[in-house]
């Protein structure tokens, strides 16, 4: 079935519950013919119908006032639909844009990341400092990713503001970016377009997931380092590229830390990784270093870039799939 | 006011600074406190104004104990000027000596009436009414310290403590600045200040303290404090007393001393009419001097008294007699070098020159400022042939200069 | 009199900053709408809520924080008889930001608000400074003081370091470094109503004591041969300008130069005498900080340059500026 019918199935669901008329259903089953001449004069009294039930409950049709678990499990309500969205990071941005509500974006904080649809809208202030008086400024009925101080002021101001995943909006794993667009689905009133972006993106999971299943897992690492030889930040567990490590039959040589701490070269030696991944302008740094030079990954040149901002995102299966085919090249082959 | 220290001792660690240090001042009256750096005026000083407590004895101002007394209390009492204040932001002479009036105002009150008066009365009376508005940054080190003055007097003071008021003045601003202190003693003020200056104090006090490790050694008037003898005491140094001669007070000359070990040689000189008394201390520092033969009235005679020099004396107006003479002989003896200062040379002494020659030789002989010898002959040529004569058969003969430079 | 005109006028100035600082911001509001906002507010009106509930008290706490930091100085510099003090010269400033990394990072900040944290590492800062500067028995001098200061406040900066690299990787981090660098963005009514009162009582108290700040320029035994008790005057005004610091410092983070450079200038227009310097620092600096305030919020809009930043930009020059006229002016 296409969507329209879909929306019409939907529709006589709910009729049929309100109003307790069943007998439109036998009609569509009998006969192409007939399915659409009644389809036409049906649709038009549902449509009324749905109208007069809209002008009655003040609400959406699609269950407004909705309630939402945002990251710090408080429970925010969001009375309608909202028109003016403002968006604070680019996971959201995304998110909006996916959904396909970009069209109600009023403002969004700037980033580098910002989906390509919304860097036309008015700014708010850097992603990671905006003014709350500019978001004030917009009205708007939502604020999605806002955290901290400045969600405690606009919430002080009377702005509904949203966000989710882990304590503080921080995206931990993947289910956190699903916990996300759903809520936001929730919250824009788009819950099922949420679920089928949802579903979509679990499917190129389990199917990238498939692909090296049972293979010997690879000894890989994630690393930052601002120059050659300096100390580097790696990402240990309890992030988004730990937990896609995984996914990829790859196996996080800094599992046994935790979040991103700076260690010490001779760390990196010890564990001696297969597979380096690293930020693409510091792929130079990594491959450029002497001191890591006695390590697997950079001997063999198997470093690789992956962009942050493209595992805390809706594309996070592609950014799996990057991954996946750096450790198992080989199971990719016959693509 | 009466300020009477009994019996202080105090230290500053283990150094002690008084030791059963004890004063009395009277009402009205100027008393300087003498001695040199170390010996504890300023100590004694910042015991009067409550700046340190004794570890033993008692500070009285009138018949309170000044432990008793609160800071408000003791300000409105006594003031203090300090050798070279520095106020470390430029305020206006007015705004400094207006301060004096804090001990008598209430905390956020205007100066009143009364407050007003104080402060134009203090500034006339030290001259610093001229640059009332001149921040103290612009003003001399003399006109900086009236102010200053000018400010404890504000206080309206029963007593003025002052340290070492002049030090940095030089002899102008000296001179007017303890003018001006004495001057407010004759209102009644109490005046107690420590001054490096010796002559300074026996001039402009009262009554002189001097002081040495820690003790209060002698007090009194000028003329009885100062004496060879105490000065040696309290500064260890030698000195002739005399007299200014426009004030009338007592004058300490200072001699610069040296150790007995350091005179080499026995030196003669023959004096008198005060024709040796510059070249006396310089002899004495250097050699072992014996002068004669002088009368007891003569100012040689003083001179060589207080330098401690061994005289032959004879009786004033009197022809020298053979006992003198005989005394002389045995001096010039036992001399390594006879040295005939420019004296006045009359029958009664001529016998003093032909014994001189006779018994020495007069290589060993020194004649000083002789050029000028025939104004000072009394004896009808006598004595200027004696010396030519000397001269001739090989006497030195040397200005005073010279022999001040060897 | 010049110093009363110059008040007079410095009392004008506050209320137009006042006025002027409401109408500056990211979202244009006419000065016409602001007003009418200000005193007309409607329900629900974003004017109103924008105006009302972020603005004016952004500007009522940089007016306050400004003044606190120009009176601390102010007094500060008569206590150690030096031009050039400031208010974070015992050390106050680093132990305010390692007060605040402690709550931050030990995730305290649900149970302690965060300005409380940065107050008490600021107080025990002080505190710690004064006890350590103290020879056997006796009140500490100026030297002793200003050395412990130092040494305290580089040892309370290592702990914010230590903290801050802890943290690293961490958002942690991010708020930590944000509130070192000053800002008025959090300001709340519930500051305002807790620094008013602080202002209010020690500025008052500070001022009355003026005459005895004017004396205490003379030294120790100068002060108290005019019946002033140094060490107890001393102790009583350090007391009140860390609690004044430490107030203004834990709302608004570190933000320096005012506190040294408005007494500074004020004493070059106005003279030493504290009765008419304390008020005229006061004054302006709370005037000079609204107005950095607002060039903070619009230079960059909508983003915010820290305020720190922008007092160091301007007072850094101007400090520079001082020390070279020092050599051959009033100062000594």
């Amino acid at each position: 079935m296409d969507s329209v019918d879909r929306r019409f199935m939907c529709e006589q669901r709910c009729l049929s519950c309100l109003t307790g008329i069943r007998a439109r259903r036998k009609i569509l089953i009998m006969d192409n013919n007939a399915i659409r001449e009644t389809r036409v004069t049906h649709r038009l009294a549902a449509a009324l119908a749905t109208l007069f039930l809209l002008a009655i409950l003040g609400g959406a049709a699609m269950g407004f006032p909705v309630t939402v678990q945002d990251d710090r499990g408080r429970e925010i309500t969001i009375p309608r639909p909202p028109e003016r969205i403002v968006v604070v990071g680019a996971l959201y941005g995304e998110i909006v844009v996916d959904l396909d509500v970009a069209d109600r974006v009023v403002g969004i904080a700037d980033s580098p990341n910002n989906p390509r649809e919304l860097q036309d809208r008015p700014s708010v202030g850097p992603a990671f400092a905006p003014s709350v008086e500019s978001i004030v400024g917009l009205e708007p009925d939502v604020v999605l990713g806002a955290w901290g101080d400045i969600r405690t002021d606009l919430e002080r101001a009377g702005v509904v503001v949203l966000t989710a995943g882990a304590e503080g909006g921080y995206i931990a794993g993947v289910p956190d970016i699903f916990a996300a667009i759903r809520t936001v689905g929730v919250a824009v009133g788009t819950p099922t377009a949420a679920k089928a972006l949802i579903g979509g993106v679990a499917e190129e999971i389990v199917i990238l997931e498939g692909k090296v299943l049972g293979r010997e897992r690879v000894k890989a690492a994630l690393l930052y380092m601002d120059a050659p030889d300096s100390p580097p930040y790696v990402g240990g567990s309890g992030s988004v590229e730990h937990e896609l490590l995984l996914r990829a039959a790859g196996w996080n040589v800094f599992a046994d830390v935790v979040g991103f701490p700076q260690v010490s070269l001779e760390e990196v030696l010890a564990r001696d990784p297969e597979v380096i991944f690293t930020d693409p302008a510091q792929v130079e740094n990594v491959m450029g270093s002497d001191r890591l030079q006695g390590v697997s990954a950079v001997r063999e040149g198997r470093v690789y870039p992956i962009r942050a901002a493209q595992m805390t995102s809706t594309r996070v299966a592609s950014a799996l799939r990057e991954i996946a085919q750096r450790l198992h090249p080989e199971a990719f082959q016959r693509e | 006011m009466k300020i009477s220290v009994r019996g202080i001792e105090f230290a500053y660690g283990d150094r002690q600074a008084l030791s059963n240090a004890d004063l009395e001042v009277e009402p009205g009256e100027v008393l300087a406190l003498l001695g040199p750096n170390g010996c504890g005026k300023t100590t004694l000083l910042r015991h009067i104004a409550g700046v340190l407590s004794p570890s033993l004895g008692t500070v009285y101002l009138d018949l309170d104990e000044l432990s008793t007394l609160g800071a408000r209390e003791l300000a409105r009492r006594l003031a203090v000027v300090e050798q070279d204040r520095r106020a470390e932001f430029d305020f206006t002479s007015q705004q400094l000596v207006e301060m004096g009036r804090l001990p008598h105002m209430a905390r956020m009150a205007r100066l009143s009436a009364r407050d007003r008066r104080a402060v134009v009365r203090a500034m006339e009376l030290t001259g610093v009414r001229e640059f009332a508005d001149r921040p103290v940054s612009q003003l001399s080190g003399g006109e900086r310290q009236r102010v200053f003055l000018a400010m404890a007097l504000a206080q309206e003071p029963d007593a003025l403590l002052l340290d070492e008021p002049t030090a940095h003045l030089d002899i102008h601003h000296q001179l007017d600045f303890l003018g001006l202190v004495r001057a407010r003693a004759g209102d009644g003020i109490t005046v107690v200040m420590a001054l490096h200056d010796v002559n300074m104090a026996a001039a402009f006090a009262d009554r002189l303290a001097l002081m040495r490790d820690g003790t209060v050694i002698t007090c009194g008037s000028p003329a009885q404090v100062l004496s060879p003898d105490t000065v040696r005491d309290a500064f260890d140094v030698d000195c002739v007393m005399g007299r200014n001669p426009a004030t009338g007070s007592v004058y300490v000359h200072f001699v610069p001393s040296a150790a007995p070990s350091a005179r080499e040689g026995r030196v003669v000189v023959i004096g008198g009419g005060g024709a040796a008394a510059p070249l006396l201390p310089i002899l004495a520092r250097r050699h072992h001097v014996t002068l004669g033969v002088v009368a007891p009235l003569d100012t040689d005679y003083e001179v060589a008294c207080q330098l401690g020099i061994p005289v032959i004396t004879e009786a004033p107006f009197a022809p020298v007699s053979d006992g003198p003479l005989d005394r002389l002989r045995e001096e010039l003896q036992r001399a390594d070098r006879v040295l005939i200062a420019p004296l006045w040379v009359g029958p009664g002494n001529l016998a003093v020159l032909s014994m001189v020659f006779c018994t020495v030789a007069p290589k060993d002989v020194v004649l000083v400022d002789s050029p000028g010898v025939e104004k000072r002959d009394f004896t009808g040529g006598e004595a200027t042939r004696l010396l030519q004569d000397v001269l001739q058969r090989g006497a030195v003969s040397m200005t005073q200069q010279e022999v001040a430079g060897r | 009199m010049r110093a009363r005109l110059l008040l007079l006028l410095l009392s004008a100035a506050t209320v137009l900053t006042l006025f002027g600082g409401i109408s500056v911001g990211p979202v244009r509001i006419g000065f016409a709408d602001a007003m009418a906002a200000l005193f007309a507010p409607q329900a629900g009106d974003m004017h109103a809520t924008i105006i009302h509930g972020l603005r004016l008290p952004r500007v009522l706490l940089g007016y306050l924080v400004g003044l606190s930091l120009a009176l601390s100085g102010a007094v500060l510099q008569g206590v150690f008889r030096n031009a050039l003090a400031s208010p974070y010269v015992l050390g106050i400033a680093s132990g305010a930001s390692a007060g605040a990394a402690v709550t931050i990072a030990l995730g305290l900040t649900a149970f302690i608000p965060l300005p409380l944290g940065a107050f008490i590492g600021g107080t025990a800062a002080v505190g710690l400074v004064y006890l350590v500067a103290r020879p056997a028995g006796g009140a500490p001098d100026r030297l002793g003081l200003i050395l412990a200061g130092v040494a305290l406040g580089t040892a309370f900066a290592a702990v914010t370091s230590f903290i801050m690299f802890v943290t690293a990787g961490d958002r942690k981090l991010a708020e930590i470094l944000f509130w070192t660098m000053g800002s008025l963005g959090r300001a709340s009514w519930a500051h305002i109503w807790t620094l008013f009162p602080v202002v209010l009582i020690s500025g008052v108290a500070m001022w009355s004591m003026s005459r005895e700040l004017n004396a205490l320029s003379l030294g120790d035994e100068g002060a108290f041969s005019l019946g002033i008790r140094p060490e107890k005057l001393k102790l009583l005004l350090l007391l009140l300008t860390t609690v004044l610091t430490a107030t203004a410092v834990a709302f608004a983070g570190t933000i320096g130069f005012v506190g040294l450079i408005t007494p500074h200038a004020m004493r070059i227009v106005l003279g030493p005498d504290h009765r008419r310097l304390l008020p005229a620092s006061a004054l302006t600096g709370g005037i000079f900080l609204v107005w950095a305030d607002a060039a903070a919020r619009t230079v960059l809009r909508p983003a915010e340059l820290p305020l720190g930043i922008l007092t160091a930009l301007i007072g850094a020059p101007f400090f520079l500026f001082l020390l070279r006229r020092r050599r051959g002016g009033v100062l000594q």
